[in-house]
């Protein structure tokens, strides 16, 4: 797979993938206008790399600070995509990294929101 | 100088005296266009820097953030932008600090259909303990979206949570089966610690 370089703007969250790490990552903020028009074609993007590259492992790191309600789907969306490869392919490694800061209570909370109807390996950690 | 330019200095100044009496930090009545919203944004939390905490702070960006959303793509009152080559939503957001509080309002024309729908769901939202409204957050978030909305039908719900009370709405009746709908929320400065 290409890397993805995707830069930040002041609404949207740079998303990176290095090939070498495997590792899917978004920083910064996301409440664009349209989350759906943003999302899609990351979300193809990551339907396309469990596709095609079915041996190889996938990290998803979500290093956010914000994200509104519709980012808030979106993100959904992009995990149980992980989360159905999980469950068809157990051998697989795949895992979601949900980065907060120590003091962010509300994103704390958000990424145990994500965690609980998920099965697919998710680490809390703090920045 | 003619009398009604005369008038009008008066008016200045009477508007400076009572926004300076009254608790509003900001107030917008405009097209909220994405940019809009940024700004309204910055203008809200910069001054706050200084003194509100940051679990606060992003507490009430997000509340703004959803309240000038839902304007943005659901007031009926549209206005074009000839720079987007599209319209955006016409309305008003106010945020006001008294000593214990924040209050960030909203208000915009909808629908007699969409009063029924936004009416429904607020009540809905003010019956919910906070736990049952995190359910509920989370049952309505994992529901496929319509392809036709823009957004997921979660911002009232989420404006609920951040917020820790219940919302205050209102409709005022329009011509022609219109309403205008006015949201409230309210957020305690000392925020209930750890368990929200």
């Amino acid at each position: 797979m290409e890397p993805l370089a995707i830069p930040a703007s002041r609404v949207t969250p740079a998303v990176t993938f290095q090939p070498e790490t495997r590792v899917l990552e978004f920083t910064g903020q996301s409440y664009p206008e349209n989350a759906f028009e943003f999302y899609n074609p990351i979300l193809e993007w990551a339907q396309k790399y469990l596709k095609e590259s079915p041996q190889d492992p996938l990290a998803i790191a979500l290093k956010l600070d914000y994200f509104n309600t519709s980012s808030s789907k979106c993100l959904l969306d992009l995990l149980e995509l992980l989360e159905a490869e999980h469950q068809a392919n157990a051998g697989r490694t795949l895992e979601i990294q949900w980065f907060y800061k120590q003091d962010d209570e509300d994103m704390e909370d958000s990424g145990r929101d994500f965690a609980e109807d998920l099965t697919v390996p998710f680490k809390m950690l703090t920045l | 100088m003619p009398p009604n330019l005369i008038a009008e200095c008066a008016d200045v100044y009477r508007q400076y005296i009572n926004l300076k009496e009254s608790r509003i930090v900001l107030l917008f009545k405009g097209a909220v266009s994405q940019d809009t919203l940024v700004e309204l944004g910055s203008l809200m939390l910069n001054p706050a820097k200084e003194t509100v905490e940051e679990n606060l702070m992003r507490k009430l960006f997000a509340i703004l953030v959803e309240m000038a959303q839902n304007i943005l793509h659901y007031s009926l009152e549209r206005e074009f932008k000839a720079q987007l080559g599209r319209d955006v939503g016409v309305g008003v957001i106010i945020v006001e600090e008294s000593e214990e509080e924040f209050i960030i309002s909203s208000g915009n024309m909808v629908s007699g259909e969409a009063e029924i729908l936004i009416r429904e769901r607020c009540l809905h939202i003010n019956s919910l303990s906070k736990e049952a409204l995190r359910e509920f957050y989370l049952k309505t978030r994992k529901q496929e979206r319509s392809p036709e909305k823009k957004g997921a039908g979660l911002g009232l719900i989420d404006i609920a949570r951040k917020s820790g009370h219940p919302l205050q709405f209102d409709f005022h009746a329009m011509e022609g089966g219109k309403a205008f709908f006015s949201l409230v929320a309210r957020v305690d400065k000392v925020l209930a610690g750890g368990t929200h």
